[in-house]
């Protein structure tokens, strides 16, 4: 597309990134009707290319409104767009361009202020959120249902393994994963020594800096991100081969440090030599999946399982852990338009309750489509999202494979 | 140009408001929508409606358009908005019908090979909705637009040498004209009106003698076999020297596509063709029976032997041929992200086939003038191709020579017995080229253009001069 | 001839008086009731221009139809809707200003898929120039093809620019003994099924197929569907489209019915069926007019008299909606602004202007 930056951005270095994915976009249109927020809406500009365009409107000087927000605001960031893109048009940079300068533009109201620093800080707070999903679970039965659907019963993580390797890897300590659900790390690092690396857990306030940069909290986001490669620092000069991330929507996150950080004098090349390191366990296990396989116990459960966005487009990690599942001999079955994101996109379940709900029963109609017995997946975000829909048991699939080397 | 007064604003206000009244949430007019209504693909130079409304039945179609007549105010009709000429550029303003909710399959009526669908309907959600019975539309312009788009436009494909173009396979229509009447032009008869064809009069109006609803289409068989086949060539004249020769001897291609070097890599790029050269390349496809498809194979085999062509890859399984064929019908992205951040005229010359190689030289040598880059592609099989010519609309230079070739390759057409459109139609930007092809008879269109629409609301400014 | 007729169309104009258009008159029967002077088309003839490897053939008015397919066969070409002569000089102009096709019409197109171009002196005496010869044109209106089937009635058709097809390489038909309905089937799964057909014709219990294409294609399809060879095969659809078959000459009053192709088979009169089901001929009298029309209105078409009927003058324009009506007359006076020619309402046979 032809651009012509406004001053007030132009010769920015957001400006000039911003301006070379505009360039890319053609207009073409094959990323909209693969969009699910077009798909539940059906109008042009809740799809990528009416996004896009919005974005340079907004960045060409045209003033932004309320209006322009909620059309940024309802994308899920999920980046289906990307993968359908013959012209690799980089939208989730671009969106977060986009949305940072409208942002600043309209402003928010008092209310969805509070709202979104309430969830940061929630979900952010380690304790608070600990606890709170500790009181969740105690008066779970006394919930009514819709909240019930958010706090699910604590599978029980069993015990970290003590056996200490030569070969070690760190995983991320995960803000909202270890309280909703413990065991997907505790499965992670029984399966890593299995393998013959130790799995180390370096506690730095949790939270790779993914959801405080969705909800536009730069700095704190860029706090977060110093924090970990802090604590990880001695580690990785210690020789650790891998940063694991557990959720696929950290992984992205890490993978994402060297561009994030690369106009921090102090951090830019630490964090190049993180993203370097950082892995979606789907990879790391992948890689010792030769040992591992012989190991297993089969299992021919019907099972499906939902690859989130963020592995499939973010990360364009494609049918790594699918094939894994079916060397262990589950019944992997046919899901209809995996592709699509399930509604749970982060935070954006709370933000836009009735997209999220929507894509969600279409993502569990799919899912079930075929009689499974349960449902895999790969980030905790879309597992709580999809478990308060069903009464199938939806896991990692870290903790399938876990159950079947036990 | 004409000769449309601008409604006042206090007309377009109260029209708004009345039309807000009706359609609620369903009458839009934030600058963001208007903006996306306010062009087609191409030259993206907008003029914004003033409002755009979503009908979803004929009722509230006409509804808006007497609306708007009374009023004297534009009614711009939109499907899409893939069209290429600048036909859904609001020049004065006005209200823009956005048909993409009427988009149902009424009825398909597979024994009768016909179908009837509302305009909204696109041409891909038609050929996946019917594709359980063993039917397809056939017609495919390279965007995914509206059938009654299509329709407005008299939209053709890849195949129209075997299948024909919108005007040999729309049976009637629905049509809300200009005073707000719903008429019905053919029936399921798939030879009959009585009295003058008016669907053939309707199709290809660009909007301007009123607003298409229904489209009965005419549907075809898939074939027992498909066969597609990739042929490269050294020299562009020899590809195109296969083609008239084919032609000439009637071998029945369903498809014979041309691409030149240029387009090639783009597409080799853009697409991710694997094992071709960018050299000047033929697709093709053969319908028919296994017997039948063999022996056109070998026909053409002869053919391209002859003038020097390479081996065939052959494409026959579904997806390959699918790939083949989606890198065809993304000639055009593939063209635009080529050079990103340019621009693009795709010229449009249709030529008696005996002198598509003059032509296509001519065109060439254009080019050669020019110091930008330009590729060709086409479906020669019917004396038709394009020529993308991609400038940096920064430069005013190279804007002007992308003007100056554009408007030399279509007179060069027409000197030679052809046209300067033969499927993306006038819009605005080729009213002087049509009147240079067509002289005085304009006078007639202009004149049934003024009896049927004598307000000049529909589309006004497009299609026919008015001066 | 062109100034002349120009000449006189103006004189008529300027002293209201009316014009009326002829070729031959094989289709007279057909055609509006001429009133005034009558200009002969057949002093305009010739072929214009004809490159066979162009596949256009540009001709006059007032050649006839057989000097044009004689020039295109000798060619190895053909006008492919195999248009009715109905008479041994009819002409290229009448053929296009009546619309009629033959046999390979529902197989390959109709006269306005095959009409290029078409130049025409207006009623107000110009001489203009719609289309052109090239396969794809979207300049403008498809005025080209509203002169299709137009009788006269907006114009003097002076010159007409066609596709040509090359002739079939070979062709062969077989012969069916079935009941209609069970033709009926047949010729629309057929051809569904992608059979090289180039005709049908369902008449006295015995349905015709006529196969024609490159030979392998013809001759599976003869082996998958079997039949009886029909010897003189030529000779025969010659003279069916001509409709010099008996079928044609016991009728006293001749119904033409066009409708969808898979409308059941009326049985309590005597029909011919061909264009695979689309075309009916309907052998009628004064009681079983109506519910000819009520049948065919049914099966989502029209019915009307060929040939025999009282009382059917102005029934086309009368089958019209009252927008409808309005939209022809406003055409209508777009061409022939002082009525030089007569109107299409005027005319005496409906049914070839639903010929298409
Ligand atoms: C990449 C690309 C490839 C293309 N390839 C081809 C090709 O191969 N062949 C080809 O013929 N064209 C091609 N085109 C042009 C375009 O796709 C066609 O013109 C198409 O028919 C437009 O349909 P639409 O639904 O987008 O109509 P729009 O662009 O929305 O409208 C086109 C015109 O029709 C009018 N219109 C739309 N709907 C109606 C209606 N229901 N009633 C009355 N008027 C209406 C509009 O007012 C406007 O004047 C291409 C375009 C692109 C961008
Ligand atoms: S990121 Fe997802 S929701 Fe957002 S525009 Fe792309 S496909 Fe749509
Ligand atoms: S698919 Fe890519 S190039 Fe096409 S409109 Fe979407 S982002 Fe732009």
């Amino acid at each position: 597309m032809q651009t012509n930056l406004a001053p007030f951005i132009k010769d920015t270095p957001q400006g000039i990134e911003a301006d070379a994915i505009l360039r890319s976009c053609v207009h073409c249109g094959f990323c909209t009707a693969t969009c699910p927020t077009y798909q539940v809406l059906g109008d042009e500009l809740d799809g990528p290319r009416g996004r896009i365009y919005l974005i340079k409107q907004v960045l060409e000087g045209a003033e932004p409104t309320k209006k322009t927000q909620q059309h940024l605001d309802r994308c899920l960031t999920c980046r289906n767009c990307e993968s359908a893109c013959p012209s690799g048009v980089q939208y989730g940079r671009l969106v977060d361009i986009g949305r940072s300068v409208v942002e600043e533009k309209v402003g928010r109201t008092a209310l969805e202020k509070a709202t979104r620093a309430t969830l940061r800080k929630a979900l952010l707070n380690k304790p608070l959120f600990n606890t709170a999903m500790k009181i969740g679970r105690a008066v779970r039965p006394l919930l009514p249902s819709a909240l019930k659907a958010k706090v699910q019963p604590l599978r029980n993580a069993g015990t970290w393994p003590t056996a200490q390797h030569a070969r070690t890897m760190i995983v991320l300590d995960n803000c909202v994963q270890n309280a909703m659900s413990p065991s997907i790390d505790f499965a992670t690092a029984r399966v890593l020594d299995k393998a013959g690396v130790t799995l180390k857990w370096v506690s730095a306030g949790g939270c790779c800096g993914a959801l405080s940069h969705h909800l536009n909290a730069h700095d704190e986001a860029v706090t977060k991100v110093k924090a970990n490669i802090d604590a990880w620092w001695p580690l990785i000069e210690a020789g650790a081969e891998a940063i694991v991330g557990t959720a696929s929507g950290c992984s992205v996150m890490l993978k994402d440090y060297g561009h994030f950080m690369q106009h921090d004098a102090a951090y830019a090349e630490k964090a190049k030599r993180v993203a370097a390191l950082s892995k979606d366990v789907s990879e790391v296990i992948a890689a010792e999946w030769p040992q591992l396989k012989a190991k297993v116990k089969a299992s021919s459960d019907r099972i499906s399982y939902h690859p989130p966005c963020t592995l499939q487009h973010g990360m364009k990690l494609k049918g790594g852990v699918e094939a894994m599942l079916k060397d262990i001999g589950f019944d992997l079955l046919p899901v209809a338009d995996s592709h699509l994101c399930c509604g749970s996109a982060g935070t954006y379940s709370v933000l836009q309750p009735t997209i999220s709900e929507e894509l969600k029963s279409r993502k569990l109609k799919s899912l079930t489509a075929e009689g499974p017995s349960q449902i895999a997946t790969s980030n905790i975000g879309c597992m709580t999202h999809l478990q308060s829909g069903t009464t199938l048991p939806v896991k990692h699939w870290i903790e399938l494979l876990d159950e079947r080397l036990a | 140009m004409l000769v449309f007064e601008r409604p006042s604003e206090t007309a377009v206000a109260s029209a708004v408001d009345a039309l807000r009244k009706d359609f609620g949430e369903r009458a839009v007019t934030s600058h963001s929508v208007r903006e996306h209504h306010s062009h087609g693909e191409g030259m993206r130079d907008a003029g914004l409606p003033d409002v755009v409304v979503f009908p979803e039945t004929n009722e509230e179609v006409a509804s808006i358009v007497k609306l708007c007549n009374q009023a004297r105010i534009p009614v711009i009709a939109f499907g899409t908005g893939t069209s290429l000429e600048g036909h859904l550029k609001a020049l004065y303003g006005g209200v823009c019908i956005d048909l993409s909710r009427m988009n149902n399959i009424l009825q398909v009526n597979a024994e009768d090979l016909d179908c009837r669908v509302q305009a909204g309907v696109t041409r891909e959600q038609l050929n996946a909705e019917i594709r359980s019975t063993g039917l397809f539309f056939p017609i495919d312009p390279g965007a995914n637009a509206s059938l009654g788009g299509m329709s407005a436009t008299r939209a053709s494909g890849t195949n129209a040498v075997r299948y024909g173009t919108m005007k040999e396979n729309i049976l009637g229509l629905t049509v809300v004209t200009p005073d707000g009447r719903i008429i019905k032009t053919g029936t399921r008869a798939r030879k009959s009106s009585a009295g003058y064809d008016l669907t053939r009069l309707y199709v290809g109006s660009e909007g301007t003698l009123g607003i298409i609803t229904e489209i009965q289409l005419k549907l075809y068989g898939v074939p027992e076999r498909i066969s597609a086949a990739v042929c490269q060539f050294d020299e562009l004249s020899n590809a195109v020297n296969v083609v008239i020769t084919a032609m000439q001897l009637g071998i029945p291609m369903a498809r014979i596509e041309l691409l030149d070097e240029v387009q090639m890599d783009a597409c080799i790029k853009y697409s991710k063709l694997e094992g071709f050269a960018a050299k000047p390349t033929l697709f093709m496809e053969f319908h028919g029976t296994d017997a039948y498809v063999a022996e056109q194979i070998e026909q053409m085999k002869s053919i391209t032997a002859d003038y020097g062509g390479s081996d065939y890859r052959f494409a026959d399984k579904p997806e390959d041929r699918t790939k083949l064929w989606k890198a065809r019908h993304d000639a055009y992205w593939a063209g635009m992200s080529y050079k990103p951040g340019n621009q693009a005229f795709a010229t449009d010359s249709c030529v008696p086939i005996s002198r598509l190689a003059d032509c296509i030289a001519a065109a060439k040598a254009e080019i050669a003038k020019t110091s930008l880059t330009c590729m060709i592609v086409g479906h020669v099989g019917d004396g038709n191709f394009h020529v993308q010519i991609s400038f940096n609309p920064d430069n005013a230079q190279e804007r002007e020579q992308a003007e100056t070739a554009a408007a030399q390759i279509a007179r060069i057409a027409i000197g030679m017995g052809g046209t300067c459109t033969g499927e993306h139609g006038i819009g605005i930007h080729k009213l002087d080229a049509l009147k240079e092809e067509h002289g005085e008879a304009v006078d007639v269109m202009r004149t049934i253009k003024k009896a049927l629409d004598p307000n000049n609301i529909m589309n006004p400014g497009k299609t026919i001069p008015m001066n | 001839m062109i100034e002349t007729w120009q000449q006189q169309i103006k004189a008529a104009a300027a002293k209201g008086e009316k014009l009326a258009i002829k070729g031959s008159g094989s289709k007279s029967f057909l055609a509006p009731v001429r009133v005034g002077l009558t200009l002969d088309t057949r002093s305009h003839a010739g072929i214009v221009e004809y490159d066979p490897k162009e596949l256009v053939i540009v001709v006059k008015c007032g050649t006839r139809v057989a000097d044009v397919e004689k020039a295109m066969a000798d060619a190895g070409q053909m006008l492919a809707f195999e248009p009715p002569h109905f008479g041994d000089d009819s002409t290229i102009g009448g053929t296009v200003a009546a619309g009629i096709s033959g046999p390979r019409r529902a197989y390959a197109g109709a006269v306005r898929d095959f009409v290029l171009g078409a130049k025409v002196i207006d009623g107000k005496g110009d001489h203009l120039s719609f289309g052109g010869k090239v396969m794809k044109n979207v300049a403008g209106f498809d005025v080209s093809r509203l002169l299709v089937g137009s009788f006269g009635s907006l114009g003097v058709i002076t010159e007409v620019a066609f596709k040509c097809l090359p002739l079939p390489k070979a062709q062969a038909t077989r012969v069916f003994e079935m009941d209609a309905a069970t033709a009926i089937e047949a010729m629309n799964r057929w051809y569904a099924e992608a059979d090289p057909i180039t005709a049908t014709t369902w008449v006295d219990g015995k349905l015709h197929v006529r196969f024609a294409g490159a030979e392998p294609a013809v001759n599976t399809a003869v082996q998958k569907r079997g039949g009886e060879a029909l010897v003189n095969d030529v000779d025969w659809w010659r003279d069916w489209r001509e409709q010099r078959h008996a079928f044609f000459a016991s009728a006293k009053e001749l119904h033409r019915v066009s409708c969808k192709s898979t409308a059941p088979a009326t049985d309590d009169m005597r029909t011919a069926i061909e264009w695979g089901g689309a075309l009916r001929w309907v052998h009628a009298d004064e009681a079983s007019a109506a519910k000819i029309r009520y049948q065919a209105s049914r099966a989502g078409g029209y019915a009307s008299v060929w040939r025999g009927g009282a009382s059917t003058h102005a029934s086309a324009a009368q089958s019209l909606s009252d927008p409808l009506k309005d939209i022809h007359a406003k055409i209508k006076a777009s061409f022939d602004p002082y009525n030089v020619f007569p109107s299409l309402s005027s005319s005496a046979g409906e049914g070839a202007r639903q010929g298409g």
